[in-house]
Parts: C-alpha cells; sequence; structure tokens
C-alpha cells in the first residue's frame, strides 16, 4: 500500500510555454504519444477547457470523466473558462505548462482544493503490470474536506488521505464495499458504495465535491490491460502417468539383482574350472 | 559323463554371467540417463510440425476469416464440457483462477479440467483460451488427459458452452519443458484466438514434480 504521490508539477508559464502556444496544440516535440484523460470534480460549474489556446472540451458537465484520448507528449497550458467565454475568459482555474511525458498515462482533474479554490491537478496514472489474480486500486482526494480514510468492506484501507494526495493497493478482484469517513473517525461522509474491480485493471476511485455544501461524491475510472500470466500451470501431482516415471528405483535394483547375479555365476564359472582343472 | 554335466553347467553359468552384465549395463544405463531427460528442451509429439526450434507457439496466420466472423455474430458462452472425438475423451469443464503461489489454480479431480476465467473463452474473437488439468493425482489417479500426447494436427475438439458449441482443429502438439514455456504468449489476452490444453508431461521428480507440460494448440474450426 505504498503511497505513490506521482503529482505532476505544475510550473508557471516560461518562454517554452509561450513556444509551444505559438505552434497550436500539438507541441513540436517527437512523435510518442500520451493517454490524456480529464475529469470535472467541480460542482455547479459547467465549463469549456482549452489546451494551448485551443479548445479541448465544450459544455463540460461536472461529473463527467472524459474518454482516454491520445494526445502528443510534450507540455500544455491548460485554461477553464465558464462555458461559451471562449480561450479569453476569465480563467476559472489554469496550469501552465503541464507536461505530459510520452507513453504516460495522465488524468487531469479540476477539482476543488482542501479550502474550496478550484484548482487543476493533473496525475500520472499507474498501469504497470499485475500479477495474475490481482487488481489495482488508486484512491484520489480531489474534495473540498479534511484528511480522510477510505474504508472497504467497514475496514480502513487508505488512511490519512490529504488533497489531492492519492494512495494506492493491489487487491483481489471482485465487489468492493467502500464508504470514505473523517480521518480516525467513524464519520460517513460518502458511500457506501458498491464497487467493482476487475483483474488486471487499476480502477482509480476519486472524492470530489465540498463538505460544506454536503455534496461529496465519488468518480471511477477504470484502466485495462494491466493483467499478468499465471507464473505455472502445475499439471499433475502424482507421477503415475510419467512416461519416465521415477524409474530410478526399478533401475536400480535391476542393477543390484544383476550384478548379484553375475557375481554368483562366476563363482560358480570359476568353481567348475578349478574342479575341471583337477 | 561327470565332465560333461560339468561342461554343461559350465555354459549355463556362462550365460547367465553375460545376460547378468547385459542387464547390469543396460539398467546402469538407464539410471544414469533418467535425470537427462528432464533437460529435455522441446520434443516434438505425434506430429513433426510441433518440433519446429521455436519454442514459441506456433504463429497465428490463419483462420482470420472465421474470427471476424465471429466477431460479428455473437459473444462466446462460458464453457462447460470438452470433448476430443478421437479420442473418445470428455471432461466437464471447471471455472477456475490463480492459487497462492501465482500458478493457474486446477481442479483437484483428474477428470475435471479448468479453464482460466480471466482470459478470454473458447470462442472469443480475440487471444488465447486456456484449459488445464491435472494428468494425475496423488489422491484421484490417473485422468483422461494422460490421452493428451496422441493428440494429432488436424484432430478435432469441442467445447460445449453456454452459447453452444465451439468447433477447433489441432495446429501442434508440444512437450515443452516448464523453464522454457511462455506463459505471456499461452495465456496472452489479445491477438489471433486460440484454445490452449496444457497438462503436464515429461520426467516426474519426487521434488519438484513433473518437468514439462504437454501443449495442445488449436484454432478455430
Amino acid at each position: 500500500m505504498s503511497a505513490q504521490r506521482r503529482i505532476l508539477s505544475l510550473v508557471s508559464a516560461g518562454a517554452l510555454a509561450l513556444a509551444c502556444a505559438a505552434v497550436g496544440v500539438a507541441p513540436a516535440q517527437g512523435a510518442s504519444n500520451a493517454t490524456v484523460s480529464i475529469l470535472h470534480g467541480v460542482p455547479d460549474a459547467t465549463v469549456d477547457v482549452y489546451a494551448n489556446g485551443k479548445a479541448l472540451l465544450k459544455n463540460f458537465e461536472p461529473g463527467t470523466l472524459t474518454d482516454p484520448q491520445m494526445l502528443p507528449a510534450g507540455s500544455y497550458d491548460l485554461k477553464v473558462v465558464k462555458a461559451g467565454d471562449g480561450p479569453d475568459g476569465d480563467a476559472i482555474m489554469s496550469a501552465n505548462n503541464v507536461k505530459v511525458p510520452g507513453g504516460a498515462n495522465v488524468t487531469v482533474v479540476a477539482h476543488l482544493t482542501e479550502s474550496g479554490k478550484p484548482i487543476l491537478t493533473p496525475y500520472a496514472n499507474d498501469v504497470s503490470g499485475l500479477p495474475a489474480g490481482k487488481a489495482r486500486v488508486i484512491v484520489r482526494h480531489d474534495a473540498a474536506a479534511p484528511e480522510v480514510d477510505v474504508r472497504a468492506g467497514g475496514e480502513p484501507v487508505f488512511t490519512d488521505l490529504a488533497n489531492p494526495k492519492e494512495d494506492s493497493a493491489e487487491i483481489d478482484p471482485g465487489t468492493v464495499k467502500a464508504d470514505v469517513v473523517l480521518a480516525g473517525s467513524d464519520d460517513v461522509v460518502i458511500g457506501p458504495a458498491s464497487l467493482k474491480v476487475a483483474e488486471g485493471t487499476t480502477t482509480i476511485v476519486y472524492a470530489w465535491g465540498s463538505a460544506k455544501d454536503k455534496n461529496l461524491k465519488l468518480a471511477v475510472q477504470a484502466i485495462k490491460g494491466m493483467h499478468g500470466s499465471p507464473n505455472s500451470v502445475p499439471g499433475g501431482t502424482g507421477g503415475q502417468a510419467a512416461a519416465s516415471a521415477d524409474a530410478g528405483p526399478l533401475w536400480a535394483s535391476l542393477v543390484a539383482v544383476a550384478t548379484l547375479g553375475a557375481a554368483v555365476s562366476g563363482w560358480q564359472l570359476y568353481r567348475r574350472r578349478v574342479l575341471t582343472a583337477r | 559323463m561327470i565332465t560333461d554335466v560339468r561342461r554343461q553347467g559350465g555354459w549355463r553359468w556362462l550365460t547367465a554371467l553375460l545376460i547378468s552384465c547385459l542387464v547390469v549395463m543396460v539398467a546402469g544405463w538407464h539410471l544414469a540417463t533418467a535425470t537427462d531427460h528432464a533437460g529435455e528442451q522441446l520434443v516434438a509429439v505425434a506430429d513433426a510440425s510441433a518440433a519446429m526450434p521455436s519454442a514459441a507457439m506456433p504463429s497465428a496466420s490463419h483462420a482470420r476469416s472465421a474470427t471476424q466472423r465471429r466477431a460479428e455474430t455473437k459473444e462466446a458462452g462460458q464453457p462447460q464440457m470438452l470433448a476430443i472425438p478421437r479420442l473418445e475423451l470428455k471432461m466437464p469443464i471447471r471455472a477456475v483462477t490463480v492459487d497462492g503461489s501465482g500458478a493457474m489454480a486446477l481442479p483437484a479431480r483428474p477428470t475435471e479440467i479448468g479453464w482460466y476465467a480471466y482470459g478470454p473463452r473458447p470462442g472469443s474473437a480475440h487471444g488465447s483460451a486456456v484449459l488445464g488439468g491435472h494428468v494425475d493425482s496423488r489422491e484421484y489417479g490417473v485422468g483422461p488427459l494422460v490421452g493428451l500426447q496422441q493428440v494429432r494436427r488436424g484432430d478435432e475438439i469441442m467445447i460445449k458452452t453456454t452459447a453452444g458449441a465451439e468447433r477447433f482443429r489441432v495446429t501442434a502438439v508440444q512437450l515443452i519443458n516448464k523453464q522454457n514455456l511462455d506463459l505471456r504468449e499461452v495465456f496472452k489476452r489479445a491477438g489471433e484466438p486460440v484454445l490452449r490444453i496444457l497438462t503436464c508431461g515429461g520426467t516426474y521428480r519426487r521434488s519438484g514434480g513433473y518437468q514439462a507440460n504437454v501443449i495442445v494448440s488449436a484454432r478455430p474450426a
């Protein structure tokens, strides 16, 4: 259950970002692509999202998670405005020079800080391989709420999770009954929710909304394809069917018997020759 | 007269000596080479084309049209029964997953065969549907999978599923040392559809069990 805090750095606009903006949405930085999803976790605001000055999403509703998109690797200036305000509208939130490395799987979350301010947080999703028969669960605190514990079947699995941190664990696949409580307490703030976790997948659970406004919710993102293979197919336990099954003892006793036979016959021959010679 | 009897007896003892020596040599040779059997890399069973030096499974190049037709028409059902008509082999199929050590969890009885339920179903449009079973068991004795090495290329395999029957044709029968078995290839979930039936074979060691897997590969017919 090692905490994986791989939040990408949010750096303010520099010369590089300006250069990128000049060439449009796609920065000229090699041909490799990254997989990017966007989650809207700010209550009550329908928005448009711009990347390097170009529209990426229009009329984006709270609680929506986009399908993963392939974007060229590079750095992006992201800006979220009220729907219809256009690329030059007032930013509700923005993040400049967001680095999206080639081959990465990233989810950018528009959410509230603990104190309730809108912010953009890009997360690198752990899509590394899993052992056969296992699933990965990642929890992310993106709500205007204090530290929380995430429980499965009433037992705390992730503890003292603060906005905008994440934590992850490998678990057995199945249906998990999960809820979110204030850290160290039994005060349920979200759930319980029934969560289906499939083998070989990464399931990411986001807590979003605001505790003060009593609109805390969960959003779920599932990423497939991290399954592993069983490490063997142990197709027999008895050995009875083996072709040369442990024939060792048989051959060994045969050697012993035949050696004895050779000794006896050799002795007899020797005796007879001695007798004949007389 | 007495010397004749003695001479006759002498011949008998000489024969006995020669036979004994021969038996010692043969048995001794078997004893010496028994352990070497486990070192077998890849041995063709029943079919020469399987003896290709590539330890990997036979590559997928045919059955594309069948795949596409299948993908368009229906979803594969839950597998229930395996039948290999030529061998008169019939086994119920149980859905299995992974055991505590990370191995494919096989049914305890060698009269049943497991289907790896995290992977594709037999008849799926993509990937490798894997059946595996014990060839024998300390508790239950030898099972029908002992006949798997008698399967030949071209043999028909039928899988009864909850959505009807799926038919396959055997493309290869292989005996592959467990150390050299590409399990990622065996269990892959993408690519051309293939059915793989696995059990154990080769040398059995008291510690470590069977040293090889028998693998039958089949394509949708």
